[in-house]
């Protein structure tokens, strides 16, 4: 173990959690609140309304297929609107019992726009992104959607991916290879743990231990990287991740 | 005066010789005799123990001031040493249907035992579960099911994007399904302008295009629920496998411990089953999760139970014992206090849990009778049928021998709800009633159900003979009560007067009383008294006190009663004579003080048809004995003075200055004396009181309360001055109740009190009047006349002039038939 992080450099007042009506996303928001609460920050829960989705109507043609029903109905505009409208609420009301359940300070927000730019704008303005993330893909690397994968790459924010059915209850590890890149991300975990939940260091360099601490007994870790470690490199993540399948935070 | 002497002295006291004990304290009377008297009881009790047959109930009677549960429920225990120890009993949830829990009975013990094991289980279930399900085995296993499913679908979605893309569309999802968009030449989607300038033409072409994606789409989506399926049955069948894993080694450790029990193993099966069966929905529920409903999940599972801070939903593993018999070494006599519904037949009880009432097989408690069940219990009989439901709800048990758990809010609430329905339990119980007669012989006369329950009838003696070898057994009963009450030792002396008063208790010199509240009390008291003078012994002396002062608490009544009379406000002579007024005696019972006291009673007469007029009858004062005591009067003086003529009289009898009931028939002698004084115009001495009842022969027949009528009068004349003439006259058959205080003995014994009792009315005239009675001169001859200048010949000739007068004012006016009146009418 080596030696604590400075917590007092870094400080998280604000949260922003990507959502929409999926339950991943849903659960992202209550990982949120859990963190916000522990950190005593404020939670904004932001919704994008894709502009694809109005375009359909546009052709003349368009018609939506029922994703769970598989029926097919025109694409109007008004439907849509509707649909839309209606999610909205739901997240809200969400964003709202949890606010209230916790005592958090939380708020709701939908703009519309392409979601990785619209959370790469919201990034700009908070101390911590949360997103959801899909599952395994084709040959078990395709574990990040277009919008995670963007701001990966793109957002200098702190950035928590949120892999399916994982919490954030667990214990900290803290990968670092002595960088001042990885000492940032340290602070980062220290303050995520808000000496509740252990932070343990590990080694960038033993993967091999990353593995084994990942897999001990207990609740699922959380992992603090820097970005750019080994591993966890824009392109390397979708990999790590579809093997460890635990929250990442990268800093 | 009469020939006839007064009662000796001796006869007013029966005295116990401490010598003739054979002991100096009770302390040597180690064994004591608690049965004493009382074989007839124990012979019935033990009888009802052992008869078979559910009907064979017992109902133990006695009067009220006997101690009447701890000699029954001390035979109760000496049967029940050695009978075989009952089952224990449990509750466990009925895991194919909860609202009726499921009753295990198992061997003596055993079900505490597996109370504990499975409290035990619970304990370590949680972590075992805990553990296996966030296993890295587990997570990857069922991660891999899921994401193979999701794998296998995205491919196909990849596949379609791919060929959207081929045929110029992306695929895009909306809130409300998927949507193909279509794309420009840079690869992007079309901007809205993009799309509006596509001529008919190209549009056409773009749905051509697009409609085969959207069958295609639909294709692959049509398959989602049964591949969701599959994964679901997939995960359900990792997850028993995971849980049996977690779950056998923990049941095996119980199913050890019980290997002989085959309903505990069966119990342990349907456990298991449960756990693997729901075990992530147990973990979630417990959690607070959002986890899937319990299956079965009938009551309400979390919140109830120990499960010492554990998962609340465990709470269906455990086992509610709810009668262990562990420690038992036979059959177990239990004694309920308190007899209410629920503490007979038990009782389910419920939680509030946000303002709902809810419960579960854990909530439900033992009564009395699951307590008792193979042995005996012992009930309260006024308590029981003071408490509602209770005396219904025990016939019923009995009845029907089986114990079922009913909530009295589900039988008597106009709404009906779901509740729980535990087993019923099979009865094997004997019940043993207490309660005083009164209420065995109402039960008798007004339940028809109850002599068909409760066949065995143990009635306590409330007497003993006092024999000449009766007060050995006697004084070791005391012994026994002494014990009992952990109270100093009484000598030798003590003892015998606590027998003397024993007799006196039991208003009868030949008999010793058993009523053991009365006797408790005069050795606590006694006890205190010692005490108080610092003997370690309680002493003859004792006893004494204890009596004076017992007597002394409880007379205020008395004694303002005495003051009413010596103040001359209650009108009572002791010196003198009068015509028509005698002094007649009554007992008053106030609380637990009994005491006698004079009453003056008055008779006129005048012409009529031979009406008695009974004053306290008339004006609804005197009760039924007491009307039939004065009725005989009328058929005595008819056999005596209306043979050869009808009784022309009209004569009133009246208790002077009574403001209460009268009953009884005590006071007909001094009725008849004062009506015979009335009709003969003969005085009667007024230093003597009378009692006794007396039958149309003119026999005098025996009354109760006879020593507190004694002394009552006695006390009026001590304190107006013994002047050696005063007296009572008794039935000869109350000589042997005699048990007088030792003031009024010691007066007879100086000569200035007596006590005659007398056998027939004539003795009793004698004796107030100093003349002969009289015979009649020739008993065949109904014109014979009785023995001249006697009383009877005064009467008889009175009776006969008063016929006369009637018949001579027939003759002129007819006879008259007015109210009594002894104005103008000069008498004999």
């Amino acid at each position: 173990m080596g030696p604590e992080p400075d917590s007092e450099q870094v400080r998280i007042r604000r949260i922003v959690v990507g959502v929409d009506g999926s339950v991943r996303s849903r659960r992202a928001l209550q990982a949120g609140a859990e963190l916000a609460l522990r950190l005593k920050a404020e939670l904004e829960g932001l919704l994008v309304e894709e502009e694809d989705w109005y375009r359909m109507e546009s052709y003349g043609f368009g018609r939506l297929i029922g994703a769970y029903t598989g029926v097919s109905r025109p694409a109007e505009r008004p439907r849509i609107a509707r649909e839309l409208r209606s999610q909205a609420r739901r997240v809200e009301a969400l964003v709202r019992d949890l606010a209230r359940s916790r005592e958090l300070q939380a708020r709701f927000r939908s703009e519309r726009g392409r979601p990785d730019q619209v959370l790469r704008r919201a990034a700009a303005e908070a101390d911590l992104v949360i997103v959801a993330h899909l599952g395994r893909g084709r040959g078990g690397v395709r574990a990040l959607g277009t919008t995670a994968r963007a701001l990966v790459r793109e957002c200098d924010t702190p950035l928590l991916l949120l892999p399916e059915g994982r919490g954030t209850a667990g214990r900290i590890l803290w990968v670092t290879d002595g960088s001042q890149a990885s000492e940032r991300a340290g602070r980062v975990a220290k303050q995520l743990g808000a000496q509740l939940v252990p932070v343990e260091r590990v080694p960038a360099d033993d993967p091999g231990s990353l593995v084994d601490r990942v897999g001990a007994p207990g609740p699922p870790p959380m992992i603090v990287a820097a970005r750019g470690l080994p591993h966890f490199a824009p392109d390397r993540i979708a990999r790590t991740l579809a093997v460890l399948r635990v929250p990442l935070l990268l800093v | 005066m009469s020939g006839l002497d007064p009662l000796d002295p001796d006869l007013l006291w029966r005295v116990c010789d401490p010598d003739s004990l054979g002991f100096q304290t009770t302390e040597e009377l180690s064994g004591g005799e608690r049965w004493v008297g009382q074989d007839r009881l124990t012979s019935a009790l033990r009888f009802g123990l052992g008869v078979q047959g559910g009907e064979y109930h017992i109902f133990a009677l006695g009067p009220r001031e006997t101690d009447k549960r701890i000699p029954v429920e001390t035979i109760l225990r000496e049967h029940s040493e050695g009978a075989p120890v009952p089952p224990d009993l449990c509750y466990v949830r009925n895991f194919e249907d909860p609202y009726r829990p499921r009753l295990l009975i198992l061997t003596p013990g055993q079900g505490a035992e597996l109370g504990r094991a499975m409290d035990e289980f619970v304990s370590e279930l949680e972590p075992a579960l805990v553990a296996a399900f966030e296993s890295e085995e587990y997570q990857n296993r069922r991660q891999a099911l899921q994401e193979a499913v999701q794998e296998e679908q995205g491919e196909e979605f990849e596949e379609l994007r791919e060929k959207a893309r081929d045929k110029g569309f992306a695929l895009i999802r909306t809130p409300g399904g998927f949507g193909f968009l279509p794309r420009g030449e840079d690869g992007d989607v079309m901007e809205e302008e993009e799309i509006r300038a596509l001529s008919e033409e190209e549009k056409s072409e773009y749905q051509e295009r697009v409609e085969g994606l959207q069958s295609e789409l639909q294709a692959i989506l049509r398959t989602v629920p049964a591949r969701q399926r599959e994964v679901h049955a997939e995960i359900r069948k990792l997850d028993r496998e995971i849980a049996t894993y977690a779950v056998s080694e923990l049941v095996e450790g119980v199913r050890k411990r019980f290997r002989d029990q085959t309903e505990v193993q069966e119990f342990l099966d349907v456990v298991q089953e449960d756990v693997v069966r729901n075990a992530r929905g147990l973990l979630q529920q417990g959690s607070g999760g959002e986890g899937p409903a319990l299956e079965g999940s009938g009551d309400d599972d979390a919140g109830a139970g120990s499960t010492g801070g554990a998962n609340p939903v465990l709470t269906r593993y455990l086992v509610n014992v709810l009668v262990s018999h562990g420690d038992s070494d036979g059959a177990p006599v239990v004694h309920e206090e308190h007899p209410t519904y629920k503490n007979l037949v038990g009782r389910i009880e419920h939680r509030s849990r946000m303002g709902a009432l809810t419960t579960n097989f854990t909530l439900i408690r033992p009564g009395a009778l699951h307590r008792a069940n193979g042995g005996t219990l012992v009930l309260d009989a006024r308590s029981l049928l003071m408490e509602p439901f209770a005396w219904e709800a025990l016939k019923r048990v009995l009845t029907t021998g089986r114990l079922k758990i009913e909530s009295m809010g589900q039988g008597y609430s106009p709404i009906s709800t779901v509740g729980l329905e535990p087993e019923p339990v099979a009865l094997d119980v004997k019940v043993v009633l207490v309660g005083e007669r009164m209420i065995y012989y109402l039960l008798c006369a007004r339940d028809p159900e109850f002599q068909s329950l409760f066949r065995v009838e143990a009635d306590f003696e409330d007497q003993m003979p006092w024999g000449d070898g009766g007060d050995g057994s006697y004084a070791r009963f005391l012994a026994a009560l002494i014990r009992e009450r952990e109270l100093r030792p009484f000598d030798a002396g003590a003892v015998a007067r606590v027998i003397e008063e024993g007799a006196r208790m039991s208003g009868d010199r030949e008999r010793l009383s058993l009523r053991t509240h009365e006797i408790e009390d005069l050795l606590q008291q006694t006890d205190h008294w010692a005490g108080e003078a610092g003997r370690e012994a309680a002493s003859r002396e004792d006893v004494e006190r204890a009596v004076e002062q017992a007597v002394y608490r409880g007379s205020r009544v008395r004694d303002r009663a005495q003051e009413q009379i010596l103040r001359d406000t209650v009108l009572i002579s002791t010196e003198g004579q009068m015509v028509g007024q005698i002094n007649g005696l009554s007992v008053m019972q106030l609380g637990k003080m009994a005491f006698g006291r004079p009453t003056r009673i008055t008779a006129r007469v005048g012409l009529g048809r031979g009406e008695i007029v009974d004053i306290e009858r008339e004006v609804e004062m005197g009760g039924p004995l007491h009307s039939k005591g004065v009725l005989i009067l009328k058929g005595l003086l008819a056999e005596r003075y209306a043979r050869k003529r009808p009784l022309s009289l009209s004569a009133s009898l009246v208790f002077e200055q009574s403001y209460g009931g009268v009953d009884g028939d005590s006071a007909s002698v001094a009725e008849l004396l004062t009506l015979l004084s009335a009709i003969g115009r003969f005085p009667l001495a007024q230093h003597l009181a009378v009692t006794g009842s007396v039958n149309q022969h003119g026999r005098v027949q025996a009354i109760g309360g006879v020593n507190q009528k004694i002394e009552g009068f006695f006390e009026i004349c001590r304190e107006r001055g013994l002047t050696g003439e005063q007296g009572v006259v008794i039935p000869q058959a109350n000589v042997k109740h005699l048990m007088l205080r030792d003031p009024v003995v010691e007066a007879v014994r100086d000569g200035l009190f007596r006590i005659w009792a007398v056998e027939w009315v004539d003795q009793a005239i004698e004796v107030f009047t100093g003349m002969p009675a009289g015979t009649r001169l020739d008993d065949d001859d109904e014109t014979g006349r009785f023995t001249e200048g006697s009383v009877n010949d005064r009467v008889d000739r009175a009776l006969e002039q008063m016929a006369e007068r009637i018949r001579a004012f027939g003759d002129s006016d007819g006879p008259g038939s007015g109210p009594a009146n002894g104005q103008g009418n000069d008498g004999a």
